[in-house]
């Protein structure tokens, strides 16, 4: 792999923003396609930083950092992935359940997705379950991504999937949050629930081949 | 919903200042960090959260007083109250509000009123202080004191994600940050415990430093930035003679030991079953500190009452003469928390300790 990259996926997981673009800018005048500079530059750092958040090898602090490069550097691309035809990889409708005000996991959910070359839609906090559904159907979503933290709002999770399938949109339904489990996911018949963002971001993928 | 009315039930603030200080102690206290007015109005019949911050003072004392009383119909030997910085905070409420923070550069900093805080803080709440500590029972007396620990503070006013970008973008900015508030919290604390700390027997503040697989800051920026800052705060409420009880959220085993020996803590709350059981962390820590915590809340909304009594007495079986115990929710017994299971809980436990006898 060309040393920019090497060097770009580096500084990409030290979150650091300046050297990225200034990286992007010399890759792009050595000729390196934009796509590949995504690829092996950008996703390949964000993936790294995804996988020590996995094994608590780094503090949320650090993939924050990782992450707002990352968005720095598929900004700055964009205009050159948009001219070669490079289109994102799904679309994800995100936000936190109603009733409740934690924002902080959704947050990180959101940036791992868009780490995968994902486009991310944020509905913010305190969102309804025709919001979501409303939201994915103008934007032909892949996934619903539903955050919750509260035994409380768990309930509203229900009323997402179910409304998911009275409408028969095709978006998958990924839930989380520190008070979900595999056996509630089961119960609600949601499609995946994943205990951390990066695995998230990975499953949010997988449903979007 | 069974409410047991005990007669026999007479207050003891001593129990559980013995339980701060580590030593287990046979009437087992019950403890909460915040009840929520639903379940104060369902058991009672009364709203105090509706009164106790009128401007009207009658109003606010007869609030005050209903807020006692609730405490003390339930078998506590203490009520919870902290007024909290977050309340006064000039441009605040980018932790509970959603909004956009109010420091983000060197010039920010630099104009933002800190001064000021210490003053506001009692203009806003001395006469409230006073209407708390008048009505205050025979026999009880609080646990709490100035509301919000730093990292909440200096959340309330940058904002999480802004803070953790300002820790790479500027990393003076960000020290600055702690020790500037650490300085106000230092003031609120010094008047507060010279003038109105009477009627606190535990202080205490609540600083959510982590959450479920670890802490919210490294580490080492906890123990650098905050710790340093709590042990001013612990030092001088040990120097009026009481116990310090440190609210945290969240998997804090990593930096647990520093806590406990930097921030020179004596007894700890907020416990919740996807990171620890209660029983692990008196396990861990019970030989140091008094553990204050018990049930996770999310059993509490979940289980059936027959459920909640045999979680309670299988955990208090576990904790049992194991230093100073404190018995109640895992965090607080917010709106959403049915009354049945709270009173499940408590009942329990009274039974348990021979309330009932
Ligand atoms: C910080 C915090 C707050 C802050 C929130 C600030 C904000 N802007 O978000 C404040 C102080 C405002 C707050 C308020 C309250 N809180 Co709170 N809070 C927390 C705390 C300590 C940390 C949450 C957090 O930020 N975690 C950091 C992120 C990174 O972790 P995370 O959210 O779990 O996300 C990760 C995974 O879960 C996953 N994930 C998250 N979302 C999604 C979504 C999908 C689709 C997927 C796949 C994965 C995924 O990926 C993330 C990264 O790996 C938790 C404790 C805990 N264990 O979580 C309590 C906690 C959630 N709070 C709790 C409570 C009770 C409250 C209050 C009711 C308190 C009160 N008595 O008033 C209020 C409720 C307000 C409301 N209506 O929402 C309880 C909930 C108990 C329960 N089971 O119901 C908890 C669990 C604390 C406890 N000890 O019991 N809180």
């Amino acid at each position: 792999m060309s040393t920019t990259l090497v060097e770009m996926s580096e500084f990409l997981q030290k979150g650091r923003v300046k050297n990225v673009k200034e990286l992007i800018q010399k890759a792009l005048d050595e000729g390196i396609a934009p796509k590949t500079i995504l690829e092996e530059g950008l996703l390949s750092g964000m993936s790294v930083v995804g996988e020590k958040f996995k094994k608590n090898e780094v503090f949320v602090p650090e993939v924050l950092i990782a992450a707002r490069a990352m968005n720095a550097g598929t900004t700055m691309l964009k205009p050159y992935l948009v001219q070669e035809g490079v289109e994102s990889k799904g679309t994800v409708v995100i936000g936190t359940v109603k009733g409740d005000l934690h924002d902080i996991g959704k947050n990180i959910v959101k940036m791992m997705m868009e780490g995968k070359g994902l486009n991310v839609i944020d509905l913010g906090v305190d969102v309804s379950a025709e919001q979501y559904v409303t939201a994915a159907k103008e934007n032909d979503a892949d996934i619903i991504a539903c955050s919750t933290l509260l035994t409380t709002t768990m309930g509203e999770i229900k009323n997402v999937v179910d409304l998911v399938k009275a409408e028969g949109i095709r978006a998958k339904v990924m839930i989380g949050g520190a008070p979900v489990t595999q056996d509630f996911c089961d119960s609600v018949n949601a499609d995946s629930y994943t205990p951390d963002a990066a695995t998230a971001a990975d499953v949010a993928l997988s449903f979007c081949l | 919903m069974e409410i047991i009315k005990c007669k026999n039930f007479t207050p003891d603030y001593r129990n559980i200042v013995k339980v701060a200080n580590n030593e287990w102690v046979d009437r087992i206290p019950l403890y909460e960090h915040i009840i929520g007015p639903k379940v104060m109005k369902e058991i009672t019949g009364t709203s105090p959260y509706d009164l106790m911050f009128s401007k009207d003072m009658a109003e606010s004392k007869e609030g005050f007083r209903q807020y006692w009383n609730f405490f003390k119909q339930m078998g506590y030997d203490t009520a919870s109250l902290e007024f909290c910085i977050c309340g006064i905070l000039i441009n605040g409420g980018a932790l509970g509000s959603h909004k956009e923070g109010c420091i983000k550069t060197r010039e920010d900093f630099e104009k933002y009123p800190f001064d000021e805080l210490p003053e506001l803080f009692f203009k806003e709440y001395a006469p409230y202080l006073k209407n708390f500590a008048e009505t205050c029972p025979a026999g009880m007396k609080a646990v709490g004191g100035v509301g919000n620990g730093l990292f909440e503070t200096v959340q309330d006013l940058v904002g999480y994600m802004d803070l953790c970008f300002l820790k790479s973008d500027d990393e003076k900015l960000y020290a600055d940050l702690f020790k500037k508030m650490g300085d106000v919290h230092a003031k609120i604390w010094k008047r507060f415990l010279e003038e109105y700390s009477d009627v606190y027997c535990i202080c205490r503040f609540g600083d959510d430093l982590g959450f479920n697989t670890m802490t919210l800051l490294s580490t080492d920026d906890i123990c650098e930035h905050i710790l340093p800052q709590y042990r001013r705060i612990t030092d001088m409420v040990h120097k009026h003679n009481k116990p310090f009880l440190l609210h945290s959220c969240g998997n804090l085993f990593k930096v647990f030991d520093s806590i406990i020996s930097q921030a020179n803590i004596n007894a700890k709350h907020s416990n919740e079953d996807s990171i620890a059981h209660f029983s692990v962390w008196v396990d861990k820590y019970g030989d140091k500190i008094g553990n204050f915590g018990g049930v996770d809340t999310d059993i509490l909304c979940r289980k059936s009452e027959e459920e909640i009594r045999e979680y309670v007495l299988d955990c208090l079986n576990k904790v049992k003469g194991h230093g100073g115990i404190a018995f109640g929710s895992g965090n607080s017994i917010p709106d959403y928390v049915p009354t049945e299971g709270y009173l499940a809980m408590v009942n329990t436990v009274r039974q348990w300790r021979g309330d009932y006898k």
